[in-house]
């Protein structure tokens, strides 16, 4: 209870310095200065665009279908956030305590889909019709390889308890890390980010709510305050996959400085809040690479895109849960 | 605190199931069919069953939910409303109904539970899937064979032939 | 951790078998049919989940006919969508013929 009240926080905080840094990070790349005027160096633009977004008008169209056009944000967000509940926090504070946690997280993730086919047909709108057809297609091909390479974690690691898998990466800083100690998970990891990228509707997979070619795919018809909770929930897609990403990959709440002779370097920077900011800024250096790519790469149309998963990343993800089959059984033996 | 739980997941299947039955609309039906879905999990849940609660949500709610979805978008005429008429058999279906609910509920209140605690305590998952793999694995072998001729099968239903 | 009388959940899985009865049998669509199949076997998955308290047999084979009921609905789909294209209709009044002629 303790740790999603930490998230629901966390992230409420995260969307506002998110919503900056990837403007920034797009200036970057794109070689200017992003937003400069609103505050020192442009940071309160976030607030400011926040402050107009919640007092603009909420237009309800005549024909469209009155509650399923109302709930379909609220479902959307609620499957994304209900699915920080079994996240651990630190050493201490582990997330709810079901058996199968990985298992339940990726259940509940798939819900989004449902508030995604609400939001498109109840907007009685051409666009939002093929926008959200094309996302749902998107997003139920994509959950088959990041589901079979978070299976080739769980092979080696022997648990689906999110906690435990964190334990198990403990002791002796980087080199314990599940990448670093098994070197076969570096391809999962790799089918599991840019699946990652395709569960949030994030480019090159953002054909669904392209401006240039959808006008605003599933949400053309929201306006205001619920067109910001879609936003909220694809931004807490992304945070969540970035930690969980952190938590099976790359060590979880575990510091990654090593012990250098009898300098014990490891046990000085563990603890309750070094584990959390050991485990926060593994997950927010993960949503920059995200960021990162969405302004390097273009966008894919809706044939790769679907050939991408289910010629290519489907039976890659297949042939590595073999081979991590093989890699535990060549360790226990 | 565990009642009040057990309330609110009745009420809310008992919401969806009057929403499907009084409804005329095809797709409010599958999104009511989602509601009592997910509450059922709940349901599951609260009977200790947690590994079917989570396949229930990821297969019925995620999957045969948005499948019967697309296919109420497929399969419509133009534009008009998605009507059912069903003026002809309702009331000889609604007295079936309520003489098949009687037979059931009077069958059941003879039921009496001498111990209705749960003695399942370990880790479900593992044990499951242990004895997925050594009681019931013929039966396990058999669903993967079944799901593999399912998926070529409706794959190859479906596709559009070349002169249509 | 229970303290309703487990009849109750007997009760509702009575209650979902039936409204999956009326519903198959008074609904035209073909959609709202499999709808009503699905009460059905929910009704009948959460009664193997209620007996099933002392091992885990019963969770297994609600587990099993989860299964089932998927593939059994996308070959229903496929099957729909095959007679949408030759009658242009999913009312099952309208589907009455053997052939197209």
């Amino acid at each position: 209870m303790l740790s999603l009240a930490f998230y629901l926080l966390f992230l409420l905080v995260f969307v506002v310095f998110a919503v900056y840094a990837e403007r920034k990070t797009a200036a970057f790349i794109q070689n200017r200065l992003g937003p400069m005027e609103v505050g020192p160096r442009g940071m309160l633009q976030t607030v400011a665009d926040l402050l107009k977004m919640i007092q603009k008008e909420d237009i309800k169209a005549d024909a469209v279908d009155k509650l399923p056009f109302l709930i379909a944000p609220i479902i959307v967000f609620v499957a994304v956030f209900a699915g920080f509940s079994v996240l651990p926090l630190n050493a201490e504070v582990a997330g709810s305590n079901v058996s199968g946690g990985l298992f339940l997280m990726l259940a509940i993730i798939s819900l989004d889909v449902l508030g995604i086919l609400m939001a498109g047909w109840a907007s009685n709108n051409k666009y939002s019709l093929f926008g959200s057809m094309r996302s749902v297609a998107q997003i139920v091909s994509y959950e088959i390889p990041i589901g079979l390479s978070v299976l080739c974690v769980v092979i080696i690691t022997g648990t689906l308890d999110l906690q435990k898998t964190s334990l198990l990466q403990s002791g002796r800083g980087l080199i314990d890390w599940n990448i670093i100690q098994h070197p076969v998970l570096i391809i999962p990891f790799l089918i599991f980010f840019i699946s990652g990228l395709a569960e949030s509707n994030r480019t090159p997979f953002d054909l669904p709510e392209s401006e240039s070619e959808l006008i605003g795919g599933y949400h053309t018809e929201y306006s205001g305050f619920r067109w910001g909770i879609f936003m909220l929930s694809e931004y807490g897609m992304m945070l969540l996959l970035s930690i969980v990403g952190a938590i099976l990959f790359f060590g979880g709440w575990n510091s990654p400085l090593v012990r250098i002779g009898s300098w014990d370097l490891y046990t000085m920077t563990s603890g309750t809040v070094w584990g959390t900011f050991w485990l926060l800024s593994k997950a927010l250096l993960l949503v920059f690479i995200q960021m990162w790519v969405r302004w390097t790469l273009p966008r894919l149309r809706v044939d790769q895109l679907m050939s991408l998963s289910w010629k290519y990343l489907t039976p890659l993800s297949i042939l590595m849960l073999f081979i991590c089959g093989i890699w535990k059984l060549w360790l226990i033996s | 605190m565990s009642e009040f739980v057990q309330f609110f997941f009745f009420l809310l299947t008992l919401i969806g199931v009057g929403v499907i039955v009084s409804t005329k609309n095809v797709v409010h039906a599958a999104y009511a069919l989602a509601l009592v879905l997910v509450s059922l999990a709940g349901i599951y849940v609260l009977l200790n069953a947690e590994l079917l609660a989570i396949v229930q949500i990821l297969l019925y709610a995620g999957g045969v939910v948005i499948l019967l979805v697309f296919g109420v978008m497929m399969t419509r005429r133009g534009s008009e409303d998605v009507l059912v008429s069903e003026s002809k058999n309702s009331i000889l279906a609604l007295a079936l109904s309520l003489a098949i609910f009687s037979l059931l509920v009077y069958v059941f209140s003879e039921a009496t539970f001498e111990s209705f605690e749960s003695t399942i305590t370990s880790d479900q998952v593992r044990e499951i899937g242990v004895s997925f793999l050594t009681n019931h694995i013929v039966a396990f072998e058999l669903i993967a064979f079944v799901l593999l001729v399912a998926l070529v099968g409706a794959s190859y239903l479906a596709k559009m032939s070349s002169n249509d | 951790m229970i303290e309703l009388d487990p009849t109750y959940y007997l009760y509702l899985s009575a209650l979902l078998f039936s409204s999956g009865i009326f519903v198959v049998i008074s609904k035209r669509n073909v959609i709202f049919v499999l709808i009503g199949i699905e009460l059905i076997l929910n009704s009948a998955n959460l009664l193997l989940a209620t007996f099933s308290r002392t091992d885990l047999n019963g969770q297994i084979f609600a587990i099993f006919s989860i299964v089932l009921t998927v593939c059994e609905v996308a070959i229903a789909l496929a099957i729909l969508l095959n007679v949408y294209r030759k009658y242009h209709s999913s009312n099952l009044d309208e589907l009455n013929e053997l052939s197209n002629e």
